[in-house]
């Protein structure tokens, strides 16, 4: 979702370039260490493939660069999404240790708050159905497994 | 007469009410993100055991059917398709929300996927046999060609932007090589990390890449809701009858292609759905609004998607051969009725076999009520302020990637691949070649290495059969034919103009 009227800044063809590069060559170097050489094959042509197109992007994105039409990018709100990351993540650590329906209503009533939401009642009241109606349905009707944690896995 | 008696049995109560269940529960789980058929299936099939076989199957293919469709409506509304298969419809279907004709949308891709279900379901009924036996005729190096074929349909879609839809795929590519070799079952690229020792889980890579992408998206954008202006969701699922017309050409045309690539083996959903949308995009007079909200292109893959449920059924009933993997799991649900696919099927256990047939035409009719009659009630998912629904889909998205293998991993997982893909969708690398590459890629290594295999001895009885060379002349059509008019002024310009 890239706003085309952003003026171009620093180009991230670069960052995606050496991140396909370094991914290419970790996984050479271990394919290089396969056994079989039929396990080799494939992942060699994918790699090599993989090299030979970062170079062109990159070629093509100084080239671009010269000319003074380089891709714009537009990673605004990339530090409202990344709160939402660790949010998540501590959602998930919570989660694995205290259960799905202790951490859930914390997460909901958390990450509402951190998102905007100042209605007090309508927090409450997703944080409390959310759980529920994942209970009634995933649990008593379809009977699927939803985590434990680790503190009452033994309960 | 018996045709009659096998259709008749069908409207019997208990097999309309598992009908029933199987239909509204397949089109929850296809919307919701992290659930699929084949998680609505995997459950049910213990759930059938005291069934009476063809009540079991009908609701295994009620679930099947539905469920391709419930993904349509999460996918076109607020961009997140339910499962894989709906991956293509956000490419018009939430530009259509977008512009306030959420609704409209809704009613194109009911219809259309009402007609490709019961054209799949009608073909699955009156042709399986003789459509069997050519899928028969597939070997290794046919199969590597087929997916060859759907990699060159997705990257051939971002013309501009091919370069950067042949890296994402390569990176789908890599993905798909971490786990177990499938020919030698040795473990590659595990890092020494035990979750992955045997595959890279499909369903956390692909919640990660379009769910919880999604949300960062959303949290990133800070737009309060999806559709801002309440007003803009107009109009109304219900299409005139012209323009249920205008796409019969287009549907029906989808429907036949997803029918036959159901068929082969390892094809698949998104395989139709790419070729199908990139057959209207080529015959509509105005292709550059593929991608913006064309109802052609929402439409066409509608009507594949869905069509592709019967084809997919066509090698399973009649040789054995699951026409992907939600068919694999129909297998086991044949099994445990003490069914076996091939000629008996269709003689000894008639009654079963075509009261499937019936049950699954039946099923689209629910497509049509829940698509047509609750679409209002789904349109207004995009009212829901994002502080809202952010939350929720994150904890459905979390709930979802556990439910797979019941690994803390996988969470994890999923939120590595929500970043890669908040990170692809601002860097500009479309997602579906990964996503495709990753769904196809360790087939293709397979059926490759065999092929190379059979190739050592007589590489040309392989490779010179008219079907490979065919596949092959397609495969390079995809890949070239969005540069087929730069080619041809390249050529007039250096060879004509002397």
């Amino acid at each position: 979702m890239t706003d085309k009227n952003v003026e171009p800044g620093f180009d991230y063809n670069i960052v995606s370039s050496i991140f396909l590069y370094i991914i290419a060559f970790v996984f050479l170097f271990l394919t290089h260490s396969l056994k079989d050489s039929g396990s080799r094959v494939f992942p060699y042509i994918v790699c090599i493939l993989t090299i030979i197109l970062s170079t062109a992007l990159l070629w093509k994105t100084a080239r671009n660069g010269r000319r003074g039409n380089g891709d714009a990018f537009d990673f605004s709100g990339t530090l409202s999404a990344l709160s939402m990351c660790v949010i998540l993540l501590l959602y998930i650590a919570a989660t694995t240790l205290m259960g799905f329906y202790l951490s859930t209503p914390l997460y909901l009533a958390l990450s509402m708050w951190v998102l905007g939401q100042r209605n007090k009642k309508i927090i409450i009241v997703v944080s409390a159905m959310t759980p529920l109606v994942i209970y009634l349905f995933f649990t008593l009707l379809l009977g699927m497994r939803v985590p434990e944690g680790v503190l009452f896995s033994y309960v | 007469m018996e045709f009659l008696e096998y259709a008749l049995q069908t409207l019997d109560f208990t097999n309309l009410l598992w009908l029933t269940i199987g239909s509204l529960v397949g089109a929850l789980l296809g919307a919701l993100p992290g659930m699929s058929a084949d998680t609505g299936i995997a459950i049910f099939l213990p759930l059938t055991f005291n069934l009476e076989p063809v009540t079991g199957l009908i609701t295994l293919g009620a679930i099947y059917v539905t469920a391709s469709y419930g993904g349509n409506i999460t996918a076109v509304l607020i961009n997140t398709p339910g499962t894989s298969d709906s991956l293509f419809m956000t490419l018009d279907g939430y530009p259509m929300t977008l512009r306030g004709e959420g609704l409209r949308a809704i009613g194109i891709t009911t219809v259309s996927a009402f007609i490709g279900g019961v054209v799949g379901s009608v073909a699955l009924l009156c042709i399986a046999p003789p459509l069997a036996r050519i899928a028969v005729r597939f070997g290794p190096w046919e199969l590597f060609l087929t997916t060859m074929m759907g990699l060159a349909i997705i990257i051939g879609l971002s013309k501009d932007g091919m370069l950067k839809g042949l890296l994402s795929s390569c990176f789908g590519l890599l993905c798909a090589l971490i786990g177990l070799d499938g020919i030698t079952g040795m473990p590659r690229f595990t890092f020494g990390i035990d979750a992955i020792y045997d595959e890279l889980p499909l369903l956390p890579v692909v919640l990660g890449m379009f769910a919880v992408s999604q949300v960062f998206l959303l949290v990133a954008e800070k737009r309060k809701a999806i559709v801002i202006d309440q007003s803009a969701i107009r109009g109304s699922v219900f299409l005139s009858m012209k323009d249920h017309l205008s796409m019969l050409r287009n549907n029906i045309r989808a429907s036949i292609i997803g029918t036959i690539v159901g068929i082969i083996p390892a094809a698949g959903t998104t395989v139709a759905a790419g070729i199908s949308y990139n057959i209207a995009k080529r015959t509509d007079p105005h292709p550059e609004t593929f991608g913006k909200g064309n109802e052609q292109g929402l439409a066409s893959v509608s009507a594949a998607n869905n069509a592709v449920v019967g084809g997919s059924l066509v090698p399973l009933l009649t040789l054995g051969i699951p026409g992907n993997g939600t068919s694999a799991l129909f297998l086991g649900g044949l099994l445990i009725h003490g069914l076996v696919p091939g000629t008996q099927l269709f003689t000894k256990h008639a009654d079963v076999a075509y009261g499937l047939f019936f049950g699954l035409i039946l099923a689209q009719f629910f497509i049509l009520l829940i698509g047509l009659f609750g679409a209002p009630v789904y349109a207004k998912v995009t009212r829901i302020p994002n502080n809202i629904l952010v939350p929720v889909v994150g904890s459905l998205c979390i709930l979802g990637a556990y439910t797979g293998r019941s690994l803390p991993f996988d969470m994890y997982l999923i939120i590595f691949f929500g970043v890669v893909g908040y990170y692809m969708t601002k860097a500009n690398f479309p997602m579906a070649p990964f996503v495709l590459a990753f769904v196809l890629g360790s087939n293709a290594e397979i059926q490759l290495r065999r092929a190379l295999m059979l190739m050592r001895h007589n590489p040309g009885a392989i490779l010179l059969q008219p079907l490979p060379m065919a596949l092959s002349a397609v495969v390079l059509f995809f890949l070239i034919s969005p540069f087929w008019g730069d080619i041809r002024r390249l050529y007039t310009h250096y060879f004509r103009s002397e």
